[in-house]
């Protein structure tokens, strides 16, 4: 070994022994700090409205947003406070939505609730975090999820807690819930089931190496779930070592493996309804499958290098969630839906007439001619 | 450790809701082990713990890709290089939810080493990675040109290039 190598080794090893780890902690980005970004965005949105008369004569309505090109797409209105949105659900008769609130080690997802088309909203829930919500199928039910694994129903006014997840020593979040016809589905660290939005059954036993034994769920988690005619299928995971999709028969309660589109690559977000699927990988692609599953189509071009969050759930119009946007799918090709500041949409829900987005600033709503 | 926003930011992102806490312990137990490579590659403290935020919210976001958990940390210093090499490109593509990391930096020293850490510290990112990854990582040239992205021949002809720029700056 020369002189000079040994040198170099022997400083190379001070200067990487010349730092320590004093903490860390995983955060939502908040590069200037949660108020002072939101109060910039305020001043830049302030700035723009205020420019805009200028800028774009004749271009203008009052609280409006000219959306990017959406054939058929009227402008998009933002509802409720400009912060992250958890979930979101509505029917005719109420909007709910949960915002994040708080930071750090104090943020949490609350729950906000609209009867006037989200031009008032009231606050609901304050002692719980709020993840996943639904509506329905009941004019004005609306059910809530929320990171310590409950299920809350809201019915005539009231909320009642009509499921509890059995004490674990891993965190029994609730991610989704889902009301398609009569019956509703929550998934977490379980698949649920219920008839009548008031008894629950955990029908995941079957799935993999999952027994009724919550111990067997260790790092299992459901991060997503499409709920087709007679069957769900959930998109499974575990944080590290990868995930795959898994079909439930309704009727019978057998649990089969769905072959993915990509072999290991794991599912971020799916929908679908009657027997038709659409998945986002982890990887940037959207694939479509008509059989369950059977097989794959890639319908990721227009979409590429976006990671999808989020799909429309239970409707043959197929909205995308993205880091980069909301993207609607017309004919073969997707397209732009929302403002173009939008940039992370986490949830989207396709109700008649228009699309909610839960985006990173806060719910947008883009009415549909 | 704060450990309470960890299940929000799971269901947020929808990754699968994992144990929160392991999460956390996976990706603190990861900037622990990759904190000296980012020292020996970065130029300060402030650019060493940025590369390791950077490196480790990259991490977090691609988790669910990774095949084998063995190889956890491997792939994290190869993300973490890749990162330093990229860094402008990089930082255009912040993501939304990170890891904060914060450091203690030891007391300046002077000794008769200093003048060959002012000496790396004058290099190119390009020449700084190479001589991190051959002469404190122990990668073989072969190795240091796949990490690198460029022919072998090059990298060795680079390294020749480096050493002696080196060798004349510290005589």
């Amino acid at each position: 070994m020369s002189n000079i190598d040994d040198r170099i080794r022997r400083a190379l090893d001070q200067q990487a022994a010349s730092l320590t780890l004093r903490s860390a902690r995983l955060t939502k980005r908040r590069a200037l700090g949660w108020p002072v970004a939101a109060g910039m965005i305020l001043v830049v949105l302030l700035a723009i409205a205020a420019a805009a008369p200028l800028l774009f004569p004749g271009d203008q309505r009052a609280g409006q947003v000219t959306p990017a090109a959406l054939p058929g797409a009227e402008p998009a209105e933002r509802l409720g406070p400009a912060s992250t949105v958890c979930a979101v659900a509505a029917d005719p008769a109420v909007m709910a939505a949960s915002f994040v609130e708080g930071r750090d080690t104090l943020a949490r997802c609350q729950l906000l609730l609209s009867r006037d088309g989200g031009r008032s909203w009231e606050r609901h829930l304050e002692n719980e975090s709020v993840v996943a919500l639904a509506a329905g199928p009941e004019p004005g039910v609306i059910y809530a999820g929320t990171v310590t694994g409950s299920i809350w129903r809201r019915a005539a006014g009231r909320w009642d807690a009509v499921y509890s997840s059995p004490p674990t020593a891993f965190q029994p979040v609730i991610t989704r819930v889902v009301a398609t016809g009569p019956r509703l589905v929550a998934a977490g660290r379980a698949l649920l089931v219920s008839e009548n939005g008031l008894t629950w059954r955990d029908v995941t036993p079957g799935l993999g190496g999952i027994s009724a034994d919550p111990a067997s769920r260790g790092r299992f988690g459901i991060g997503d779930l499409a709920v087709l005619d007679g069957a769900v299928v959930v998109a499974v995971g575990d944080i590290v070592a990868g995930s795959g999709l898994w079909l439930h028969e309704l009727s019978s309660g057998q649990w089969r493996r769905v072959p993915g589109p990509t072999g290991s690559v794991a599912v971020r977000a799916m929908g679908g309804h009657s027997r038709a699927l659409i998945v986002a990988t982890v990887d940037g692609r959207v694939w479509s499958s008509s059989d369950e599953g059977g097989s794959w189509t890639d319908i990721s071009v227009g979409l590429r290098d976006r990671q999808v969050f989020d799909l429309s759930k239970n409707t043959s119009k197929v909205v995308a969630g993205t880091d980069q946007g909301a993207f609607v799918r017309m004919s073969s090709n997707w397209e732009p839906l929302g403002p173009p500041s939008l940039r992370l949409v986490r949830e989207v829900l396709v109700i008649d007439g228009a699309v909610l987005l839960g985006a990173d600033d806060g719910l947008w709503r883009i009415l549909l001619r | 450790m704060d450990v309470s926003l960890a299940p929000v930011a799971c269901a947020v992102v929808r990754l699968p809701p994992a144990d929160a806490a392991e999460l956390e312990a996976t990706l603190e137990g990861l900037a622990r082990s990759l904190l000296p490579t980012a020292a020996a590659l970065a130029s300060d403290a402030t650019e060493a713990r940025e590369l390791l935020e950077d490196t480790l919210s990259r991490v977090y976001e691609r988790l669910p890709q990774l095949r084998d958990r063995h190889a956890l940390e491997a792939w994290a210093r190869r993300i973490l290089v890749r990162q330093f090499l990229d860094r402008r490109r990089w930082l255009r593509r912040r993501p939304t939810t990170r890891l904060e990391i914060s450091v203690e930096a030891a007391p300046a020293r002077s000794d008769e080493l200093i003048d060959v850490r002012h000496a790396i510290g004058r290099l190119d990112q390009q020449d700084r990675a190479l001589v991190v990854l051959r002469y404190w990582m122990g990668f073989t040239v072969a190795e240091c040109a796949a990490q690198l992205r460029i022919p072998e021949g090059t990298c060795k002809s680079r390294l020749h290039r480096v050493l002696k720029r080196l060798r004349d700056a510290l005589e």
